[in-house]
Protein backbone atom coordinates (compact mmCIF):
# COMPACT_ATOMS: atom_id res chain seq x y z
CA UNK A 1 0.00 0.00 0.00
CA UNK A 2 2.02 2.90 -1.20
CA UNK A 3 0.76 6.74 -0.93
CA UNK A 4 -0.16 6.93 -4.42
CA UNK A 5 -3.05 3.71 -3.61
CA UNK A 6 -4.06 5.32 -0.48
CA UNK A 7 -4.80 8.39 -2.59
CA UNK A 8 -6.28 6.51 -4.90
CA UNK A 9 -8.29 4.75 -1.97
CA UNK A 10 -9.27 8.62 -0.78
CA UNK A 11 -10.90 9.94 -3.83
CA UNK A 12 -12.76 6.56 -4.85
CA UNK A 13 -14.10 6.87 -1.38
CA UNK A 14 -15.12 10.69 -1.61
CA UNK A 15 -16.68 9.94 -5.04
CA UNK A 16 -18.41 6.99 -3.42
CA UNK A 17 -19.41 9.00 -0.48
CA UNK A 18 -21.68 12.04 -2.78
CA UNK A 19 -22.66 9.36 -5.29
CA UNK A 20 -24.39 7.73 -2.12
CA UNK A 21 -25.90 11.50 -1.16
CA UNK A 22 -26.94 11.37 -4.20
CA UNK A 23 -29.03 8.81 -4.40
CA UNK A 24 -29.95 9.41 -0.45
CA UNK A 25 -31.26 12.74 -1.94
CA UNK A 26 -33.14 11.50 -5.02
CA UNK A 27 -35.27 9.29 -2.13
CA UNK A 28 -35.59 12.04 0.69
CA UNK A 29 -36.25 15.20 -1.28
CA UNK A 30 -40.09 15.91 -1.98
CA UNK A 31 -40.52 17.28 -5.73
CA UNK A 32 -39.27 16.66 -8.83
CA UNK A 33 -36.94 20.11 -8.51
CA UNK A 34 -35.61 19.23 -5.21
CA UNK A 35 -34.86 15.62 -6.30
CA UNK A 36 -32.91 16.94 -9.73
CA UNK A 37 -30.63 19.11 -7.53
CA UNK A 38 -29.81 15.64 -6.05
CA UNK A 39 -29.80 13.50 -8.86
CA UNK A 40 -27.30 15.87 -10.84
CA UNK A 41 -25.40 17.59 -9.13
CA UNK A 42 -24.14 15.92 -5.75
CA UNK A 43 -23.62 13.53 -8.57
CA UNK A 44 -21.56 15.55 -10.76
CA UNK A 45 -18.95 15.78 -7.83
CA UNK A 46 -18.89 12.33 -7.18
CA UNK A 47 -18.01 11.40 -10.78
CA UNK A 48 -15.43 14.04 -10.78
CA UNK A 49 -13.62 12.65 -7.89
CA UNK A 50 -14.11 8.72 -9.26
CA UNK A 51 -12.32 10.31 -12.47
CA UNK A 52 -9.67 11.63 -10.77
CA UNK A 53 -9.02 8.08 -9.18
CA UNK A 54 -9.31 6.88 -12.71
CA UNK A 55 -6.70 9.39 -13.86
CA UNK A 56 -3.88 9.21 -10.94
CA UNK A 57 -4.42 5.03 -11.01
CA UNK A 58 -3.80 5.12 -14.87
CA UNK A 59 -0.64 8.06 -14.66
CA UNK A 60 0.05 8.46 -18.42
CA UNK A 61 -0.31 11.49 -20.50
CA UNK A 62 -2.99 10.41 -23.07
CA UNK A 63 -5.44 8.65 -20.44
CA UNK A 64 -5.20 12.24 -17.85
CA UNK A 65 -5.79 13.95 -20.93
CA UNK A 66 -8.97 12.06 -21.79
CA UNK A 67 -9.98 11.52 -17.82
CA UNK A 68 -10.29 15.45 -17.93
CA UNK A 69 -12.07 15.48 -21.05
CA UNK A 70 -14.81 12.75 -19.70
CA UNK A 71 -15.03 15.61 -16.87
CA UNK A 72 -15.55 18.74 -19.13
CA UNK A 73 -18.08 16.52 -21.01
CA UNK A 74 -19.81 15.16 -17.48
CA UNK A 75 -19.82 19.11 -16.52
CA UNK A 76 -21.42 20.37 -19.92
CA UNK A 77 -24.11 17.27 -20.11
CA UNK A 78 -24.69 17.48 -16.28
CA UNK A 79 -26.14 20.47 -16.04
CA UNK A 80 -27.96 20.44 -19.19
CA UNK A 81 -30.03 17.40 -18.51
CA UNK A 82 -30.64 19.07 -15.12
CA UNK A 83 -32.07 21.97 -16.74
CA UNK A 84 -34.16 19.88 -19.66
CA UNK A 85 -35.85 17.41 -17.33
CA UNK A 86 -36.88 20.05 -14.64
CA UNK A 87 -38.00 22.92 -17.65
CA UNK A 88 -39.86 20.23 -19.04
CA UNK A 89 -41.43 19.73 -15.32
CA UNK A 90 -42.20 23.51 -15.37
CA UNK A 91 -43.66 23.41 -18.78
CA UNK A 92 -46.20 20.44 -17.77
CA UNK A 93 -47.36 22.88 -14.59
CA UNK A 94 -45.89 20.66 -12.36
CA UNK A 95 -46.03 22.86 -8.68
CA UNK A 96 -43.19 24.00 -6.83
CA UNK A 97 -43.36 21.75 -3.54
CA UNK A 98 -42.70 24.58 -0.66
CA UNK A 99 -42.62 24.31 3.34
CA UNK A 100 -45.79 25.27 3.32
CA UNK A 101 -47.26 22.70 2.17
CA UNK A 102 -45.63 20.41 5.03
CA UNK A 103 -47.16 23.33 7.38
CA UNK A 104 -50.67 22.58 6.09
CA UNK A 105 -50.57 18.64 6.16
CA UNK A 106 -49.42 18.87 9.94
CA UNK A 107 -50.22 20.80 11.96
CA UNK A 108 -49.82 24.32 11.52
CA UNK A 109 -52.54 24.58 8.64
CA UNK A 110 -55.17 27.20 8.29
CA UNK A 111 -54.38 30.86 7.33
CA UNK A 112 -53.13 30.35 3.77
CA UNK A 113 -56.16 30.87 1.56
CA UNK B 1 -38.79 50.64 -61.17
CA UNK B 2 -37.97 50.85 -64.91
CA UNK B 3 -34.73 52.45 -65.74
CA UNK B 4 -36.67 55.13 -68.44
CA UNK B 5 -37.95 57.06 -65.39
CA UNK B 6 -35.02 59.03 -64.48
CA UNK B 7 -36.32 62.65 -64.25
CA UNK B 8 -35.55 63.63 -60.69
CA UNK B 9 -36.26 67.55 -60.78
CA UNK B 10 -39.70 66.73 -62.70
CA UNK B 11 -41.99 66.49 -59.51
CA UNK B 12 -44.02 63.74 -60.78
CA UNK B 13 -47.19 61.12 -59.84
CA UNK B 14 -47.55 61.19 -56.40
CA UNK B 15 -48.33 56.94 -56.27
CA UNK B 16 -46.24 55.14 -53.67
CA UNK B 17 -43.12 57.08 -54.05
CA UNK B 18 -43.82 60.95 -52.83
CA UNK B 19 -44.17 59.46 -49.76
CA UNK B 20 -41.01 57.66 -49.44
CA UNK B 21 -39.44 58.77 -46.11
CA UNK B 22 -36.98 55.85 -47.48
CA UNK B 23 -36.01 52.97 -47.54
CA UNK B 24 -33.83 50.57 -44.79
CA UNK B 25 -31.16 48.53 -45.16
CA UNK B 26 -30.63 45.82 -43.00
CA UNK B 27 -26.56 45.67 -42.19
CA UNK B 28 -24.52 42.81 -42.09
CA UNK B 29 -20.97 41.67 -42.68
CA UNK B 30 -21.79 39.90 -45.91
CA UNK B 31 -19.47 40.15 -49.03
CA UNK B 32 -22.72 41.91 -51.21
CA UNK B 33 -22.66 44.50 -48.56
CA UNK B 34 -21.58 47.23 -50.82
CA UNK B 35 -23.71 46.63 -53.66
CA UNK B 36 -26.46 45.99 -51.44
CA UNK B 37 -25.87 49.51 -50.54
CA UNK B 38 -25.48 51.03 -53.87
CA UNK B 39 -28.78 49.44 -55.26
CA UNK B 40 -30.97 51.21 -51.85
CA UNK B 41 -29.10 54.47 -53.03
CA UNK B 42 -29.84 53.63 -56.70
CA UNK B 43 -33.53 53.19 -55.67
CA UNK B 44 -34.21 56.03 -53.75
CA UNK B 45 -32.56 58.12 -56.20
CA UNK B 46 -34.72 56.82 -59.08
CA UNK B 47 -37.44 57.66 -56.69
CA UNK B 48 -38.29 60.92 -55.84
CA UNK B 49 -34.84 61.67 -54.57
CA UNK B 50 -35.22 63.26 -51.63
CA UNK B 51 -35.67 59.92 -49.21
CA UNK B 52 -33.15 58.39 -46.87
CA UNK B 53 -31.55 55.26 -46.63
CA UNK B 54 -31.53 53.70 -43.26
CA UNK B 55 -28.62 51.42 -42.89
CA UNK B 56 -29.65 49.74 -39.46
CA UNK B 57 -27.83 47.07 -37.94
CA UNK B 58 -29.32 44.76 -35.12
CA UNK B 59 -26.20 44.48 -32.47
CA UNK B 60 -27.85 42.60 -29.52
CA UNK B 61 -25.31 41.47 -27.02
CA UNK B 62 -23.90 44.63 -25.31
CA UNK B 63 -25.76 44.82 -22.11
CA UNK B 64 -22.76 45.59 -19.88
CA UNK B 65 -19.77 44.55 -21.22
CA UNK B 66 -19.69 46.79 -24.75
CA UNK B 67 -17.84 43.57 -26.13
CA UNK B 68 -17.60 43.82 -30.22
CA UNK B 69 -19.52 47.07 -29.81
CA UNK B 70 -16.38 48.77 -31.55
CA UNK B 71 -16.85 45.97 -34.50
CA UNK B 72 -20.85 46.72 -35.33
CA UNK B 73 -19.93 50.83 -35.16
CA UNK B 74 -16.68 49.59 -37.89
CA UNK B 75 -19.54 47.73 -39.57
CA UNK B 76 -21.73 50.73 -39.48
CA UNK B 77 -19.10 53.59 -40.89
CA UNK B 78 -17.81 50.29 -43.69
CA UNK B 79 -21.64 50.17 -44.57
CA UNK B 80 -22.51 54.25 -44.43
CA UNK B 81 -19.17 54.84 -46.45
CA UNK B 82 -20.23 52.66 -49.22
CA UNK B 83 -23.48 54.67 -49.28
CA UNK B 84 -21.90 58.34 -49.64
CA UNK B 85 -19.88 57.02 -52.45
CA UNK B 86 -22.75 56.04 -54.34
CA UNK B 87 -25.09 58.86 -53.33
CA UNK B 88 -25.90 61.75 -55.15
CA UNK B 89 -27.46 65.33 -53.76
CA UNK B 90 -30.96 64.96 -52.01
CA UNK B 91 -30.60 61.10 -50.69
CA UNK B 92 -29.49 61.31 -46.84
CA UNK B 93 -27.75 58.64 -45.14
CA UNK B 94 -28.82 57.55 -41.89
CA UNK B 95 -27.56 54.88 -39.44
CA UNK B 96 -28.39 53.40 -36.59
CA UNK B 97 -27.54 50.67 -34.02
CA UNK B 98 -30.12 48.98 -32.48
CA UNK B 99 -31.19 47.01 -29.57
CA UNK B 100 -27.69 47.21 -28.07
CA UNK B 101 -29.21 46.47 -24.44
CA UNK B 102 -30.86 43.21 -25.30
CA UNK B 103 -30.19 39.59 -25.81
CA UNK B 104 -31.67 37.71 -28.43
CA UNK B 105 -32.20 33.97 -28.73
CA UNK B 106 -33.85 34.15 -31.79
CA UNK B 107 -33.19 35.85 -34.77
CA UNK B 108 -36.82 36.76 -34.96
CA UNK B 109 -36.00 39.23 -32.47
CA UNK B 110 -33.81 41.06 -34.95
CA UNK B 111 -36.57 41.25 -37.36
CA UNK B 112 -38.65 42.37 -34.91
CA UNK B 113 -36.52 45.25 -34.33
CA UNK B 114 -36.72 46.34 -37.45
CA UNK B 115 -40.23 45.89 -38.20
CA UNK B 116 -40.44 48.49 -35.29
CA UNK B 117 -38.21 50.77 -37.25
CA UNK B 118 -39.73 50.81 -39.85
CA UNK B 119 -43.10 51.59 -38.46
CA UNK B 120 -41.36 54.54 -36.68
CA UNK B 121 -39.70 56.07 -39.68
CA UNK B 122 -42.40 55.65 -41.75
CA UNK B 123 -40.35 53.62 -44.18
CA UNK B 124 -41.49 52.82 -47.88
CA UNK B 125 -39.54 49.72 -47.85
CA UNK B 126 -36.97 47.19 -46.98
CA UNK B 127 -34.36 46.33 -49.04
CA UNK B 128 -32.77 42.98 -48.16
CA UNK B 129 -29.11 42.43 -48.75
CA UNK B 130 -29.22 38.51 -49.95
CA UNK B 131 -26.56 37.02 -47.70
CA UNK B 132 -27.55 38.94 -44.76
CA UNK B 133 -27.26 36.96 -41.39
CA UNK B 134 -27.56 37.43 -38.08
CA UNK B 135 -23.66 38.08 -38.01
CA UNK B 136 -22.49 34.16 -37.60
CA UNK B 137 -25.55 32.12 -38.15
CA UNK B 138 -26.20 30.50 -41.10
CA UNK B 139 -28.32 32.98 -43.58
CA UNK B 140 -32.19 33.35 -42.42
CA UNK B 141 -33.28 35.13 -45.10
CA UNK B 142 -36.47 33.09 -45.85
CA UNK B 143 -37.64 33.44 -41.73
CA UNK B 144 -36.83 37.37 -41.77
CA UNK B 145 -38.85 37.44 -45.54
CA UNK B 146 -41.43 35.54 -43.14
CA UNK B 147 -41.96 38.26 -40.55
CA UNK B 148 -41.65 41.29 -42.97
CA UNK B 149 -44.35 39.45 -45.00
CA UNK B 150 -46.26 39.17 -41.80
CA UNK B 151 -46.23 42.80 -40.81
CA UNK B 152 -47.22 44.31 -44.49
CA UNK B 153 -44.05 45.91 -45.21
CA UNK B 154 -42.67 45.81 -48.92
CA UNK B 155 -39.59 44.49 -48.98
CA UNK B 156 -37.02 43.42 -52.46
CA UNK B 157 -34.11 41.37 -52.24
CA UNK B 158 -31.14 43.25 -54.27
CA UNK B 159 -30.21 41.90 -57.07
CA UNK B 160 -26.55 41.60 -56.44
CA UNK B 161 -24.00 39.03 -58.15
CA UNK B 162 -23.33 36.25 -55.61
CA UNK B 163 -20.40 34.50 -54.81
CA UNK B 164 -19.10 31.46 -53.54
CA UNK B 165 -16.36 33.45 -51.95
CA UNK B 166 -16.00 32.23 -48.37
CA UNK B 167 -15.71 36.00 -46.28
CA UNK B 168 -13.06 36.86 -43.90
CA UNK B 169 -15.14 35.83 -40.86
CA UNK B 170 -16.11 32.85 -42.29
CA UNK B 171 -12.56 31.99 -43.29
CA UNK B 172 -11.72 32.81 -38.92
CA UNK B 173 -14.71 30.63 -37.61
CA UNK B 174 -13.92 27.70 -40.32
CA UNK B 175 -10.51 27.68 -39.07
CA UNK B 176 -11.06 27.52 -35.42
CA UNK B 177 -13.35 24.37 -35.69
CA UNK B 178 -11.00 23.06 -38.02
CA UNK B 179 -8.66 23.60 -35.32
CA UNK B 180 -10.76 22.49 -32.27
CA UNK B 181 -12.17 19.61 -34.54
CA UNK B 182 -8.47 18.51 -35.45
CA UNK B 183 -6.98 18.84 -31.53
CA UNK B 184 -10.21 16.92 -30.50
CA UNK B 185 -9.37 13.78 -32.43
CA UNK B 186 -5.79 13.68 -31.54
CA UNK B 187 -6.57 13.99 -28.09
CA UNK B 188 -8.99 11.41 -28.67
CA UNK B 189 -7.55 8.82 -30.40
CA UNK B 190 -3.81 9.59 -30.15
CA UNK B 191 -3.03 8.73 -33.87
CA UNK B 192 0.52 8.45 -34.49
CA UNK B 193 0.81 7.22 -38.28
CA UNK B 194 0.52 9.65 -41.20
CA UNK B 195 -2.38 7.87 -42.82
CA UNK B 196 -4.75 8.69 -39.82
CA UNK B 197 -3.28 12.20 -39.34
CA UNK B 198 -4.41 12.71 -42.95
CA UNK B 199 -7.99 11.55 -42.48
CA UNK B 200 -8.36 13.49 -39.37
CA UNK B 201 -7.46 16.49 -41.06
CA UNK B 202 -9.58 16.16 -44.07
CA UNK B 203 -12.29 15.30 -41.28
CA UNK B 204 -11.74 18.40 -39.59
CA UNK B 205 -11.83 20.28 -42.75
CA UNK B 206 -15.30 19.03 -43.72
CA UNK B 207 -16.42 19.80 -40.11
CA UNK B 208 -14.96 23.17 -40.53
CA UNK B 209 -16.75 23.77 -43.87
CA UNK B 210 -20.60 22.36 -42.87
CA UNK B 211 -20.64 24.16 -39.51
CA UNK B 212 -18.90 27.79 -40.26
CA UNK B 213 -21.93 29.04 -40.13
CA UNK B 214 -23.64 27.35 -37.04
CA UNK B 215 -21.07 26.70 -34.29
CA UNK B 216 -20.69 30.45 -33.07
CA UNK B 217 -23.21 33.01 -32.48
CA UNK B 218 -20.43 35.88 -32.76
CA UNK B 219 -16.96 35.70 -35.04
CA UNK B 220 -14.71 35.12 -32.17
CA UNK B 221 -11.92 37.43 -31.63
CA UNK B 222 -8.86 36.91 -31.03
CA UNK B 223 -7.27 38.88 -28.77
CA UNK B 224 -10.82 38.69 -26.58
CA UNK B 225 -11.35 34.90 -26.95
CA UNK B 226 -7.48 34.77 -25.18
CA UNK B 227 -8.32 37.25 -22.49
CA UNK B 228 -11.50 34.75 -22.09
CA UNK B 229 -9.28 31.70 -21.68
CA UNK B 230 -6.32 33.21 -19.85
CA UNK B 231 -9.38 34.33 -17.27
CA UNK B 232 -10.86 30.84 -17.49
CA UNK B 233 -7.57 29.31 -15.87
CA UNK B 234 -8.46 31.16 -12.85
CA UNK B 235 -12.96 30.76 -13.12
CA UNK B 236 -12.67 26.70 -13.74
CA UNK B 237 -10.69 26.10 -10.57
CA UNK B 238 -12.84 28.68 -8.44
CA UNK B 239 -16.00 27.14 -9.74
CA UNK B 240 -14.71 23.80 -8.73
CA UNK B 241 -14.16 25.06 -5.35
CA UNK B 242 -17.16 26.72 -5.44
CA UNK B 243 -18.79 23.28 -6.18
CA UNK B 244 -16.81 21.02 -3.64
CA UNK B 245 -17.99 23.67 -1.02
CA UNK B 246 -21.81 23.64 -2.02
CA UNK B 247 -21.28 20.29 -2.21
CA UNK B 248 -20.74 19.39 1.45
CA UNK B 249 -23.70 22.19 2.35
CA UNK B 250 -25.77 19.93 -0.11
CA UNK B 251 -24.78 16.33 1.88
CA UNK B 252 -25.45 18.27 4.85
CA UNK B 253 -28.97 19.42 4.26
CA UNK B 254 -30.13 15.36 2.65
CA UNK B 255 -28.26 13.62 5.39
CA UNK B 256 -30.35 16.13 8.10
CA UNK B 257 -32.74 14.71 9.72
CA UNK B 258 -35.62 16.92 9.77
CA UNK B 259 -34.30 17.39 5.78
CA UNK B 260 -34.18 21.61 6.26
CA UNK B 261 -35.27 22.56 2.81
CA UNK B 262 -36.62 25.58 2.18
CA UNK B 263 -37.34 25.99 -2.10
CA UNK B 264 -38.32 28.55 -4.07
CA UNK B 265 -38.54 29.72 -7.66
CA UNK B 266 -37.23 32.82 -8.60
CA UNK B 267 -36.69 34.87 -12.10
CA UNK B 268 -33.62 36.37 -12.84
CA UNK B 269 -32.57 38.60 -15.12
CA UNK B 270 -29.19 38.16 -15.82
CA UNK B 271 -26.55 41.29 -16.87
CA UNK B 272 -24.74 38.91 -19.21
CA UNK B 273 -24.94 39.65 -23.16
CA UNK B 274 -24.79 36.71 -25.45
CA UNK B 275 -25.91 33.19 -25.95
CA UNK B 276 -22.16 31.64 -24.42
CA UNK B 277 -22.41 33.80 -21.25
CA UNK B 278 -25.45 33.12 -20.80
CA UNK B 279 -25.03 29.31 -20.88
CA UNK B 280 -21.84 29.51 -18.92
CA UNK B 281 -24.40 31.53 -16.11
CA UNK B 282 -27.14 28.70 -16.20
CA UNK B 283 -24.70 25.98 -16.16
CA UNK B 284 -22.51 27.73 -13.26
CA UNK B 285 -26.04 28.14 -11.27
CA UNK B 286 -27.08 24.09 -12.20
CA UNK B 287 -23.60 23.03 -11.10
CA UNK B 288 -23.36 24.65 -7.69
CA UNK B 289 -25.75 22.67 -5.76
CA UNK B 290 -28.96 24.23 -3.96
CA UNK B 291 -29.68 25.95 -7.31
CA UNK B 292 -31.17 25.12 -10.21
CA UNK B 293 -31.47 26.76 -13.56
CA UNK B 294 -35.24 25.46 -14.48
CA UNK B 295 -35.88 27.59 -17.62
CA UNK B 296 -34.44 30.61 -19.94
CA UNK B 297 -36.17 33.28 -22.10
CA UNK B 298 -33.42 35.33 -23.41
CA UNK B 299 -31.09 36.69 -20.27
CA UNK B 300 -34.23 36.11 -18.16
CA UNK B 301 -33.46 32.98 -15.68
CA UNK B 302 -36.33 31.22 -13.85
CA UNK B 303 -33.67 29.77 -10.37
CA UNK B 304 -35.25 26.98 -8.46
CA UNK B 305 -33.30 27.11 -5.18
CA UNK B 306 -33.17 24.59 -2.44
CA UNK B 307 -32.37 26.39 0.62
CA UNK B 308 -31.74 30.07 1.84
CA UNK B 309 -28.29 30.34 1.80
CA UNK B 310 -28.22 29.31 -2.04
CA UNK B 311 -30.76 31.71 -2.82
CA UNK B 312 -28.87 34.78 -1.08
CA UNK B 313 -25.56 33.61 -3.00
CA UNK B 314 -27.75 33.90 -5.94
CA UNK B 315 -29.35 37.13 -4.96
CA UNK B 316 -26.03 38.69 -4.10
CA UNK B 317 -24.94 37.85 -7.50
CA UNK B 318 -21.85 35.44 -6.38
CA UNK B 319 -21.97 33.05 -9.98
CA UNK B 320 -22.60 36.16 -11.78
CA UNK B 321 -20.01 38.20 -10.96
CA UNK B 322 -17.40 35.27 -11.71
CA UNK B 323 -19.21 34.80 -15.33
CA UNK B 324 -18.95 38.53 -15.63
CA UNK B 325 -15.35 38.71 -15.15
CA UNK B 326 -14.60 35.64 -17.36
CA UNK B 327 -16.29 37.53 -20.11
CA UNK B 328 -15.53 40.85 -19.54
CA UNK B 329 -12.76 41.42 -17.24
CA UNK B 330 -11.86 42.50 -13.79
CA UNK B 331 -14.23 45.60 -14.51
CA UNK B 332 -17.18 43.30 -14.95
CA UNK B 333 -17.67 42.83 -11.24
CA UNK B 334 -18.27 46.46 -10.75
CA UNK B 335 -22.26 45.54 -10.21
CA UNK B 336 -24.39 44.92 -7.57
CA UNK B 337 -26.37 41.87 -7.50
CA UNK B 338 -30.01 41.13 -9.00
CA UNK B 339 -31.30 41.44 -5.88
CA UNK B 340 -29.87 44.95 -5.39
CA UNK B 341 -30.14 45.69 -9.05
CA UNK B 342 -34.19 44.94 -8.83
CA UNK B 343 -33.75 41.96 -11.63
CA UNK B 344 -34.73 39.21 -9.09
CA UNK B 345 -38.82 38.43 -8.40
CA UNK B 346 -39.84 35.67 -6.88
CA UNK B 347 -42.06 33.47 -8.59
CA UNK B 348 -42.69 30.77 -5.89
CA UNK B 349 -42.04 30.97 -1.89
CA UNK B 350 -43.34 29.84 1.08
CA UNK B 351 -44.50 31.94 3.80
CA UNK B 352 -41.17 31.74 5.48
CA UNK B 353 -39.81 32.94 3.06
CA UNK B 354 -41.49 36.34 2.63
CA UNK B 355 -41.42 36.38 6.17
CA UNK B 356 -37.29 36.32 6.03
CA UNK B 357 -37.37 38.52 2.88
CA UNK B 358 -40.18 41.18 4.91
CA UNK B 359 -37.78 41.09 7.86
CA UNK B 360 -34.18 41.66 5.96
CA UNK B 361 -36.19 44.48 3.96
CA UNK B 362 -37.44 45.88 6.85
CA UNK B 363 -33.94 46.03 8.71
CA UNK B 364 -32.30 48.19 5.27
CA UNK B 365 -34.92 50.36 4.25
CA UNK B 366 -37.70 50.51 7.37
CA UNK B 367 -40.46 48.65 5.79
CA UNK B 368 -42.52 47.83 3.04
CA UNK B 369 -43.29 44.33 3.33
CA UNK B 370 -46.32 43.52 1.10
CA UNK B 371 -47.32 40.03 1.51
Amino acid sequence: MTLLTAVIVLFVALGVFFTLVAAVGVLRLPDVYTRSHAATKADTLGAGFTIVAVGIYFGTTGEILRTILLLVFIYITNPTAAHSITRAAYSQDIEVWTTDENDTTAEHGGDSP
Amino acid sequence: MSPGRCGSEVPTEVGDVSDTNGVLVPVSPSPTLEETVEYAVDTVEKGDGSGAVHLVLTAPGHHVGNEGLDRDETLLSTAEKYATGAAGNGVSIRTSLLGTDEYFADPVNHFELLVDYVAEHDLDRVIIDPDYSVDATAHVLQSMETVLAESNIRYEVAPVSRSWRPTGPELIRGGVIAAMAFGFYVALGGPTYPFALWTGAVTALITAVLLRNVAFERTPHVGSALATLGRGVVFVPYLLWEIAKANVQFAYVVLHPSLPIDPCLDRVDAAVGDGLSVTAFANSITLTPGTLTVDTVGSELLVHSLAPSARKDLAEGLHERAVRILFYGREGADLPGPLARGDMEPVVQSADAVAGAGASAEAESGGEADD
